[in-house]
């Protein structure tokens, strides 16, 4: 694929593929995911692919107990909000952890890391 | 704002398994313009509230086909589509149309359809009102993004499952004084803790139901109205906002920036501060949606909004009755419908035609329609 493709469509492969990544302005250094057509702080559209950490922390959780009909073999499953120590924010698969635990398990602001899984579903796993 | 209420209708809410959108619509308006002594020939446009009958019924097209049903046949007819605000989106634009100065009357609809699929596949379609590349992509649900609101909520303030639980309980009392509601049977605490879990902390009783049903509003502008009524219903205040789709990438987890938005817009054009309604139909899918409506709207401080529901100060004698139709909880969501009956039930509460849940000496009232977890806000307020 292009390098100048700045892309939702690139920015999910990447998390299909196992990684994950953000645009990064040449204007103003400001990091956006997902990807958008000009950047939010300053209005530049020149960005470059840099690799992000992946470190977050949880803002807010839920464990979906009627799913959508997609994933009705995965229930009960949990979905976060979840804050990059790069500054955005995504809504994510938090996995790796026991379900049944998750009030003592997922405390607020509790760190997380990008964990790919097979699916390629976004997905993060708590720091424990 | 020079356009008033001169016509009002709504079909029962429920499981209404031998009834199909067409059949409803054309019910509610039937009502509609037997309540303003009109005739189809005196309505000049036709304006349509509908989510998705398209996945509903699949059903596309549907302004021509409700106005034909309900024997409006060769007027201009639009459908309006802002998820569970299509039904206030429908008015506004028939708001908007008559201080166009091109129409007199127009007739304002909203309808849903929701009960022919089951419960997986009316999951599915709803949740075509979250962002489909971010949030229903990785498992998320409609219920799940307001669990995620509330237990945000939760952790900043303190509110409790218990003050959650209070807003079901008292809209199942308010739908029981309802006899257009889908549930008419009154609830206690107990029986929403230990209800079967939807998106935790939300279980089913947190949870507005799946429902058919139909509304209409006849309006005109305000030299006519008399014409047709001595009671007119003055529409004071129309306001929209909209936020991000995604809940991710709000401002704040724990209110609906869009709502407050609209909110102020509204009370500035109506000239009133929240202080002075007496009540307001709000957007309550899920039992934490009534807290912060009760908060964005002004009646509460950020945080207040479940103590608030937990002392009675909501219930239809309280400081601020707070849907005394029963709300989506109770009375029942029929999604592209629900703005509508949402100005059916303010303006029968300011004529003062509620019956037992009348909320006594009603002069202002107000709704609040939300479409998906807070993309689109859209606030109305009557006079009567
Ligand atoms: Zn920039």
């Amino acid at each position: 694929m292009e390098t100048d493709d700045f892309s939702i469509k690139r920015f999910l492969k990447y998390i299909s593929e196992g990684e994950l990544k953000g645009l990064k302005c040449n204007k103003c250094s400001n990091i956006i995911a997902p990807p958008r057509l000009k950047c939010n702080i300053c209005g530049s559209s020149e960005f470059k692919w840099v690799d992000l950490s992946g470190k977050s922390r949880l803002l807010t959780y839920t464990i979906i107990h009627v799913p959508p009909k997609k994933f009705a073999s995965e229930s009960p499953y949990a979905i976060g909000i979840v804050q990059l120590d790069e500054g955005p924010r995504l809504e994510a698969r938090i996995t790796g952890f026991d379900i049944n635990k998750h009030a003592q398990i997922l405390k607020n602001g509790v760190e997380l890391v990008f964990e790919p899984i097979p699916s390629g579903i976004l997905s993060f796993k708590p720091l424990i | 704002m020079k356009v008033a209420v001169v016509g009002v209708g709504v079909t029962k809410f429920g499981k209404l398994e031998n009834k199909t959108s067409r059949e409803l619509f054309a019910e509610a308006v039937d009502y509609a313009l037997k309540d303003a002594d009109m005739a189809p020939k005196d309505i000049e446009s036709v304006y349509v509230g509908n989510f998705t009958a398209d996945l509903f019924e699949h059903q596309g097209h549907l302004a021509p086909l409700m106005a034909d049903y309900a024997g409006l046949r060769g007027l201009p007819s639009t459908r309006f589509e802002s998820a569970c605000a299509s039904g206030a989106a429908a008015l506004r634009h028939g708001i908007l149309a008559i201080l166009s100065g091109l129409y007199d009357i127009v007739l304002v609809g909203g309808v849903e359809k929701m009960t022919d699929l089951p419960t997986t596949e009316v999951t599915d379609a709803l949740s075509i009102a979250a962002d489909n590349l971010f949030e229903a992509s990785v498992g998320a649900t409609f219920p799940g993004e307001y669990a995620m609101i509330a237990k945000a909520h939760m952790d900043t303030y303190g509110t409790t499952r218990e003050q959650l639980a209070s807003v079901a309980v008292k809209n199942h009392h308010n739908g029981f004084l309802n006899p257009k509601a889908h549930f008419q049977k009154e609830i206690d605490v107990e029986k929403v803790l230990n209800a079967p879990l939807i998106a935790w902390p939300l279980g089913l009783y947190d949870c507005s139901p799946i429902s058919d049903g139909a509304a209409a509003l006849i309006l005109a502008r305000e030299d006519v109205a008399r014409k047709y009524t001595d009671t007119p219903i003055h529409i004071v205040a129309s306001s929209q906002a909209s936020d991000t789709v995604s809940l991710f990438e709000r401002d704040s987890l724990t209110s609906l920036k869009a709502a407050k938005i609209a909110a102020k817009t509204a009370y500035e054009m109506a000239g009133v501060s929240s202080k002075q309604i007496n009540l307001a139909e709000v957007h309550d899918c899920f039992t934490i949606a009534e807290i912060i409506a009760t908060e964005d709207l002004g009646f509460f401080q950020p945080g207040e909004g479940g103590p608030a529901a937990e002392q009675g100060l909501t219930q239809i004698d309280g400081d601020i009755a707070i849907n005394p139709s029963g709300g989506l909880k109770a009375k029942g969501h029929p999604v592209g419908c629900t703005g509508v009956a949402q100005a059916v039930e303010v303006s029968i509460q300011l004529r003062g035609e509620a019956g037992k849940r009348q909320v006594s000496g009603a002069e202002i009232g107000l709704t609040h329609n939300i479409g998906g977890s807070g993309a689109t806000a859209i606030i109305h307020i009557f006079r009567r």
